[in-house]
């Protein structure tokens, strides 16, 4: 063998490696939701042995499963359509010139230097001013419009020719109808990134729900596994079963479309 | 663009004030709103029930000879100096080899970055369990190796506990480091390395004068993402540790939570959040300096 | 109409994830449909003795298991065939045991359910053996 071919096999020992540090973790918490073997059994198998489903079962009967996975994909649902609306909207009105615009776009960029966490105490307050602690219209407000992704679409609504937008003018065709009709399905990646972007944070979203809820049946999945640990700290299997149950669905949307979902996931930390 | 009537320029700035005005709204309410608030309260004695006691500068005297507040500082600086400079050479490393035309580098590219998007929480918790000195498979392996005899309680020892919180860390944000800096060495030109392959360069020359000087703005990008993260991060450490054991893995923004919620000091909050807020602003300036100013807008949610 | 060309257009655009979503959906809806069909509760079985005959006028008796307690037990006599036939027990996890005068009981047999009110046929008899 030549030196390339060592190099070449040296270069997926090290992938491999690394790969099996990333999945381990995931797939031992899958493998106890299966078995709720917890090392107690000496050695470990590394196969599920007797898998059965009964600790989800058991997840479902103990709090209020359906109840929580409605919240979170009520909450994430709301966050997502808002932001699809009020970020499309706020990116179509970047695209015309009007007096301010600059001072805009340097408010919009000092603002996102802003981080959630230093808004907490504040933000809190105000929604409990507004009446809306323990309500879905208070999870879902801070979330509603996201800066990065107004220009994630404001770099795509760019790269569409202004001549079809004059020629829809010419057409007769309402200024605030071109919006839906043309500049939204001509810039379907960008709204990939943001729907999915948005429905990451909104259903990772942990710190906002843990303020602002106190309401059990107004818990999200986070919150809910967060007290979940807090109540059942030894329990085995049901514990993995609903860590599966609640990462589930970002894993699977993720296999979905992987490589949408990672472009996506850059443009959220580059500037688009 | 031809020339609008009068009617038709005041009716399309109507369309854009309507356009602008809900997600403005919502960065007012949210964000505009909060900093001067902060500023305010920070100046006040408030618990939340009674009137708020004006205090001057009482909240920021205090903070600064607060020790647990120095701590939790100290923690926030060193989560960030013991987890980016590693993540972000691993990530170099490890893009370095997935940019190759090697079989099979999607796979490894989507497993490497498979756990960022993962649930913070869960994977406090499965960390939490892995960590675990009876329980948890770092200690099975440990023992099976016989590294060790009885069980290393990661997260309940002191001198462990930080450096076991940044590993978890450093274990989700890698694949995301990874993919970025792949971002930044597809924009290097493949005739750079065919004319230096042409010259005789070696592979670690090719390395040390192309490749890296080209990707330095990626890389400080990845170094501000990391600062955020480290200024930002709650979840892993609240789920985790709590802070604990003592204040060992306290960090910033767990205890102003604490102070704000849990103790009900709201003005002690609100200048630990305005310090912090500065501190961000202040380091992410100077990075941008150093870097030319090309490591620009960043996410600021996760 | 126009909706409809929408979603068409969307389910071409990505039929991998359609099929993905439709195996979820139509996963979920049959687990549903199967729920649906057999939450009424029943648990049945026999109760034999050690020869593996019937035994009639046992009364058998089963404890819900849950998280922290075990509840009072509910009981239920068998007929003549040696069956026993509970109804409407909405429970997921149980302990279920036979006594009668002048036989030794069983030991308490654990049996986890699928879904609360499950139609369960215990699929090992009791045996009650003389003493």
């Amino acid at each position: 063998m030549n030196r390339k071919g060592v190099f070449r096999i040296f270069d997926h020992l090290v992938l491999v490696l690394v790969s099996i540090v990333m999945i381990v973790p995931i797939y031992w918490v899958l493998k106890t939701s299966l078995t709720g073997e917890n090392l107690f059994n000496y050695p470990p198998s590394l196969i599920p042995r007797n898998p059965n489903i009964y600790y989800f079962v058991d997840v479902y009967y103990w709090i209020p499963f359906l109840r929580y996975f409605f919240n979170s994909i009520f909450v994430s649902m709301i966050v997502v359509l808002a932001n699809i609306l009020f970020n499309a909207m706020a990116a179509y009105a970047l695209r015309f010139k009007f007096p301010g615009k600059k001072l805009l776009i340097v408010t919009y960029l000092g603002l996102m230097m802003i981080p959630f966490q230093a808004t907490i105490i504040p933000a809190f307050l105000l929604t409990k001013y507004m009446g809306l602690l323990n309500s879905y219209m208070g999870l879902a407000f801070p979330l509603a419009s996201t800066i990065i992704n107004i220009f994630v679409l404001k770099a795509a609504f760019d790269s569409i020719p202004g001549s079809l937008f004059d020629a829809a003018l010419i057409d007769g065709m309402k200024e605030w109808k071109i919006l839906f009709q043309i500049y939204i399905p001509l810039s379907k990646p960008a709204m990939a990134t943001n729907i999915i972007l948005t429905f990451v944070w909104s259903w990772n979203n942990f710190i906002w729900p843990l303020i602002i809820i106190s309401n059990k049946d107004m818990q999200t999945l986070p919150l809910g596994l967060s007290t979940f640990l807090s109540y059942f700290e030894n329990t085995s299997g049901q514990m993995y079963a609903f860590v599966i149950m609640v990462i589930a669905p970002i894993i699977l949307v993720f296999f979905m479309n992987q490589k949408r979902f990672m472009s996506g996931m850059i443009s959220g930390a580059v500037k688009g | 663009m031809a020339i609008l009537s009068r009617q038709r320029r005041r009716s399309r700035a109507l369309m854009i004030i309507i356009l602008l005005l809900p997600s403005l709204l919502v960065f007012f309410l949210y964000r505009g709103v909060p900093i001067v608030w902060n500023l305010v309260l920070s100046f006040e004695k408030w618990n939340f029930v009674d009137t708020p006691k004006f205090v001057g500068l009482g909240n920021y005297a205090k903070m600064f000879s607060d020790p647990i507040f120095w701590e939790s500082f100290k923690n926030t600086v060193l989560y960030f100096f013991g987890g980016s400079p590693i993540a972000i050479i691993l990530a170099l490393g490890l893009s370095l080899l997935v940019n190759k035309p090697l079989k099979g580098r999607n796979v490894y590219r989507a497993l490497i970055f498979l756990p960022y998007p993962i649930t913070p929480v869960a994977i406090a918790i499965i960390w939490k369990w892995l960590y675990d000195d009876k329980v948890g498979l770092i200690n099975f392996i440990l023992r099976s190796l016989g590294l060790t005899k009885q069980g290393i309680g990661f997260l309940s020892n002191f001198s462990w506990a930080l450096p076991s919180v940044i590993f978890t860390t450093i274990w989700q944000v890698l694949g995301y480091f990874v993919i970025i800096m792949l971002s930044g060495l597809q924009t290097i030109p493949d005739e750079l390395y065919e004319s230096a392959g042409l010259d005789g360069a070696s592979a670690a020359r090719r390395l040390w004068s192309i490749t890296l000087p080209l990707i330095r703005p990626t890389v400080f990008l990845c170094f501000i993402v990391g600062i955020i993260n480290s200024f930002t991060t709650f979840d892993v450490i609240y789920v985790m540790t709590n802070g604990g054991p003592g204040h060992a893995t306290e960090i910033l923004v767990t205890y102003i939570y604490k102070n704000a919620f849990t103790y009900n000091e709201i003005g002690a909050a609100a200048a630990m959040t305005l310090f912090m807020f500065l501190f961000l602003l202040l380091i992410t300036a100077v990075s941008n300096k150093i870097s030319g100013g090309e490591a620009g807008g960043v996410n600021y949610y996760e | 109409m126009k909706l409809f060309r929408w979603t068409c257009a969307l389910i071409r655009g990505s039929i991998a994830n359609s099929i993905v979503i439709f195996v979820i959906v139509a996963a979920f809806a049959g687990w549903m449909a199967f729920v649906y069909l057999n939450n009424d509760g029943v648990i049945t079985g026999v109760v034999v003795d050690g020869s593996g005959h019937p035994v009639s006028n046992a009364r058998v008796l089963v404890r819900e298991k849950t998280l922290q307690l075990i509840k009072p037990p509910i009981g239920t006599d068998t007929n003549s065939k040696g069956v026993y036939r509970f109804k409407d027990m909405k429970i997921i996890e149980f302990l279920i045991s036979a006594r009668k005068d002048g036989y030794k009981s069983p030991e308490p047999v654990h049996y986890h359910l699928y879904f609360k009110g499950q139609h369960f046929k215990v699929p090992k008899p009791l045996v009650l053996t003389k003493e």
